[in-house]
């Protein structure tokens, strides 16, 4: 089943260079660290977006990212546009 | 009223009102709060009929309100669905449909005293306006998602949905075309084109719902069927949190 986490996964892992399950397990762990009792299905675009700019920032920082602010900036632009996906990936 | 037109009215009562329960039942288990006013709309629109079928001075008015009502709550789900956050045109056209359905209400009070055809085909034109507004934003807002998320790596069925959405949108928008050339041609070239408009309104119904259902509460099999050909990627690995950041730095520093 696609969730949200395929989806921004791909682009994560190409804004890091990183393998796309690397980039997924660190939307997860964001996800874990902003709203731990929320799953995948659960989560409203605001959650989305405050949960990158939250925690994906966070985790980002901690493993030395140096461009952070224009990924998670490019992610969230990313889901805004493509924000019905929301909508659609939990029906 | 003849008795299609009296069928016509109890399907769109029963049918739309059912899946508009069922949608907003499915968004409140789910929490999603942006289907709620999808599923209004559906009731909004079948309470329509109510008026319709009591036959009353004043059914035409009090059923333009209830529709004027219905795709005011399409446009506050396509609004938080498609638009969240960024620029559209959800005021101008609230703005708009509140505009069409006074004028409904207005033109079919003032046809009651004054009657005359060119009044009744301006109170048709504003309902056709109406459902132009909502549709035609419905159809354009799906069809656009999809040209974004064609590219992605999702199941196929997640995008088939767009079109499907997009598709219904845009067959609405034919009865309403028929709707708003109805009285010059039922004038001048065909007298009996109003019950063509009737039907293509009941086909539209009957496709409408068919769609919906298919969007919201699509059955395994047709996922399975648009799936077809589909491998999804399979990269499960258990690791722990600390291996996974050690790899991610890892690899960045290469």
């Amino acid at each position: 089943m696609t969730t949200i986490i395929e989806v921004l996964g791909d682009p994560l892992s190409k804004a890091l260079n990183i393998k796309p399950i690397q980039a997924k397990g660190l939307l997860r762990l964001a996800i874990k660290d902003v709203m731990p009792n929320k799953t995948v299905e659960q989560l409203s675009l605001k959650e989305i977006t405050t949960i990158l700019k939250e925690g994906l920032k966070e985790r980002l920082n901690k493993i030395g990212v140096e461009n952070s602010d224009i990924i998670v900036i490019d992610l969230t632009n990313f889901i805004t546009a493509n924000q019905s996906l929301v909508t659609i990936l939990r029906v | 009223m003849d008795i299609s037109t009296q069928i016509y009215y109890y399907f769109y009562l029963i049918v739309w009102c059912i899946t508009g329960v069922l949608i907003i039942v499915k968004a409140v288990k789910s929490k999603i709060n942006n289907l709620i006013p999808f599923g209004l709309s559906l009731i909004s629109l079948g309470l329509a009929s109510i008026p319709e079928l009591l036959e009353i001075d004043i059914s035409y008015s009090a059923a333009a309100i209830f529709r004027g009502v219905g795709l005011i709550f399409l446009l506050v789900f396509i609004e938080k669905t498609f638009y969240e956050g960024k620029k559209s045109p959800f005021i101008i056209f609230t703005a708009c449909l509140i505009v069409g359905a006074s004028l409904m209400v207005i033109l079919d009070l003032w046809n009651k005293t004054t009657p005359s055809t060119m009044l009744s085909y301006a109170r048709d034109l504003s309902f056709a306006f109406t459902i132009f507004i909502s549709f035609s934003w419905l159809t354009y807002a799906s069809l656009t998602s999809y040209k974004g998320v064609k590219t992605l790596s999702v199941e196929p069925h997640i995008k088939k949905r767009y079109q499907i959405l997009g598709a219904v949108a845009f067959i609405n928008l034919i009865p309403a075309t028929f709707l708003s050339v109805e009285i010059p041609i039922a004038q001048t070239i065909f007298s009996d084109f109003s019950t063509i408009v009737l039907l293509g309104f009941l086909i539209s119904s009957l496709i409408t719902i068919i769609f919906y259902y298919l969007l919201w509460f699509m059955p395994v099999s047709v996922k399975n069927y648009f799936n077809k050909g589909y491998t999804p990627k399979i990269e499960e690995e258990e690791i722990s949190e600390e291996e996974l950041m050690k790899r991610i730095k890892e690899e960045i520093g290469k």
